[in-house]
C-alpha cells in the first residue's frame, strides 16, 4: 500500500476531506429544502376529528336514536336521554340509523354517568369493529394502519323510569381508522 | 497531488455542485407544476365535503335542502357517483381511478339514493324533505351579486295613504292576506279582490304566478308607479338572489289604470320563488316602505 507522507500528501488529504464534507453538506441542504417545501404544501386532508364531532351531533339529533323522541309531536329532544332506553336495543337502533354498510369508518362506545360518576350503562355502536380497533388505538400508531381515538364528554339530561330527571354525563369514545 | 491537481478537483466539485443545483431547481419546478395541475387535493376536499354534508342532512330533525357548489374550484370538472355508501369522484377521462369517502345512510329515511351518477354537474342539491333523502343535480348556482335596477331618484309624490287594494290569484291568497293585515303601511282602508278596484284607490297591487324563477313587474306609464315597481323589484332580488328580474314592463292593463292619480303595480312571481311566501311578502313590503319613507 502506498502511504502519503510529507507536505504534499497532507495538502491532498486535506483538500479531499474538505471537498467530501462540502459535498455532504450541499446534499444535506438540498434534501432539507425539499423536505421543507413538502412539509408546507398540504396535500392530505384529515377530517377525523370533524367527523367524530359530526357523529356525536348526528347521534344526538337523530330521531328514534339516543335522544328522547316524542312521536306525538314528532319532535326530538337532543341531549335528553331516557335511561330505560339506554340498552342493547339502542345499539341496534344506532347501527341502523347510521349504517355505513361495508364501509366501516367509525365505531364508538357511549357510556352514561351520573354527575357523581356512577356508571349507568354502556352502549356500543358498531361493536364488532370497536372491539378490534380499541386494541389498535392503544398502540397510538399514527400510520395508515392505526386507529385514532377521540374521547368527549357531553352534559345531558337523564330521565328516569319514574319520570324524574337530573343532569348526567354522556361519554363518547370514538374510534376512526387513520386510513380514511 | 500538486496545485494543478487540486485546482482540477475543486473545479470538478464546483461542476458537480452546479449540476446538483440545476437538478434541485428542476425537481422543484417539476413538483410545483405537478401540484399545480393535480386535482387530487380538490377531489379529496370535495369528496369529504359531500360525504359529511350527506350525513348532516340525513340527521337534521326537519326538512332541509343544501345547494352544494364549491367556490374554490370548479366541481364540474369531475364525475361523481353515489353508490354502496361511497361518494366517488372520477376524472372525466377515466372511470378506473377514483377518490372516495364513505357516508352513512339513515335507514329510517326513504331514499331515492342508489346508483346516482353525475357527470360534470354544476352543483348538487342534497335534500332531506318529508323524510326522503335525495341528491339531485342542479344546472348552475350563480354566486354573483344580484343585479339591481337603477331606480328613479325622483321624489315620491303620491304619498296619500287612503285606500289600498290587493288583487291576487287564488294560489297567492296568503300573500294578499299578509298585506291586508300588515299594519306598517298605514293605509286607512285595505281591501282585496278585483271588485275593490276603483278610481279613488291610492295604491293597487296585483299578484299573479309566473314561471320558474322569474319576477315580472308591470306598471302603467307613470313615473311614480315606475319608481315603486323598481323599489319592490330590487327588494325582491335582495331577498331572492336567484330571482330573474331584468327590467320593468309598461302595461296597459285595465286594473292598473283604474286611477291615473294613484299608484299601481302588477307583480308576477315565478312559482319556484314561492317556497317562502313570508320572505317574499316581507321583501315586497320593504320595497313599498322605501317608496313611502
Amino acid at each position: 500500500m502506498k502511504t502519503i507522507h510529507g507536505k504534499k500528501g497532507d495538502v491532498a488529504g486535506f483538500s479531499w476531506l474538505f471537498l467530501f464534507w462540502r459535498f455532504i453538506i450541499t446534499c444535506f441542504v438540498a434534501v432539507a429544502m425539499v423536505a421543507l417545501v413538502k412539509m408546507y404544501i398540504v396535500a392530505e386532508i384529515n377530517i377525523q376529528e370533524i367527523h367524530a364531532q359530526l357523529f356525536i351531533n348526528n347521534i344526538m339529533n337523530t330521531k328514534e336514536g339516543l335522544s328522547y323522541y316524542n312521536p306525538i309531536n314528532d319532535r326530538v329532544y337532543p341531549g335528553t336521554i331516557a335511561i330505560d332506553n339506554f340498552n342493547d336495543d339502542l345499539a341496534v337502533a344506532l347501527d341502523s340509523n347510521m349504517d355505513y354498510h361495508e364501509q366501516d369508518i367509525i365505531a364508538a362506545e357511549l357510556t352514561l354517568f351520573t354527575l357523581d360518576g356512577k356508571n349507568l350503562g354502556t352502549v356500543v355502536y358498531n361493536k364488532e369493529w370497536y372491539e378490534r380497533w380499541r386494541v389498535l388505538a392503544d398502540t397510538s400508531w399514527s400510520g395508515k394502519g392505526g386507529i385514532k381515538a377521540f374521547l368527549e364528554n357531553r352534559t345531558v339530561l337523564l330521565i328516569y323510569p319514574d319520570r324524574h330527571n337530573e343532569p348526567g354525563i354522556l361519554q363518547f369514545n370514538i374510534m376512526i381508522p387513520n386510513s380514511y | 497531488m500538486n496545485k494543478i491537481g487540486d485546482a482540477n478537483v475543486i473545479s470538478l466539485v464546483i461542476v458537480i455542485e452546479v449540476i446538483l443545483i440545476v437538478l434541485l431547481a428542476s425537481a422543484f419546478f417539476y413538483y410545483y407544476t405537478d401540484v399545480k395541475d393535480n386535482t387530487i387535493f380538490a377531489k379529496s376536499h370535495a369528496v369529504r365535503d359531500i360525504a359529511l354534508l350527506i350525513e348532516t342532512v340525513e340527521h337534521v330533525p326537519g326538512n332541509i335542502e343544501v345547494w352544494y357548489s364549491e367556490p374554490e374550484f370548479d366541481i364540474s370538472q369531475f364525475t361523481y357517483t353515489f353508490d354502496n355508501n361511497l361518494v366517488q369522484i372520477f376524472d372525466l377521462d377515466t372511470a378506473t381511478y377514483s377518490i372516495y369517502y364513505p357516508y352513512a345512510l339513515n335507514t329510517q329515511l326513504k331514499e331515492n339514493f342508489e346508483g346516482y351518477s353525475f357527470s360534470k354537474p354544476e352543483a348538487f342539491i342534497i335534500s332531506n324533505v318529508k323524510e326522503t333523502l335525495s341528491v339531485r343535480e342542479y344546472g348552475t348556482i350563480d354566486w354573483s351579486k344580484p343585479v339591481m335596477l337603477s331606480c328613479s331618484g325622483e321624489t315620491s309624490t303620491k304619498m296619500t295613504k287612503g285606500s289600498f287594494v290587493v288583487v291576487a290569484d287564488d294560489s297567492l291568497k296568503n300573500l294578499a292576506d299578509y298585506f291586508i293585515q300588515y299594519p306598517r303601511l298605514g293605509f286607512n282602508k285595505r281591501s282585496s279582490g278585483a271588485d275593490a278596484l276603483s278610481s279613488t284607490m291610492d295604491l293597487a297591487i296585483v299578484f299573479s304566478v309566473g314561471e320558474h324563477d322569474s319576477i315580472s313587474i308591470a306598471v302603467p306609464h307613470d313615473m311614480q308607479s315606475e319608481k315603486l315597481g323598481c323599489l319592490i323589484g330590487n327588494s325582491i332580488v335582495s331577498a331572492f338572489p336567484e330571482a330573474d328580474f331584468e327590467a320593468l314592463d309598461f302595461s296597459q292593463e285595465k286594473m292598473l289604470k283604474m286611477n291615473p292619480h294613484g299608484l299601481a303595480v302588477h307583480i308576477t312571481i315565478g312559482e319556484r320563488l314561492l317556497y317562502d311566501t313570508d320572505t317574499m311578502a316581507h321583501a315586497i313590503a320593504t320595497g313599498m316602505e322605501a317608496y313611502y319613507s
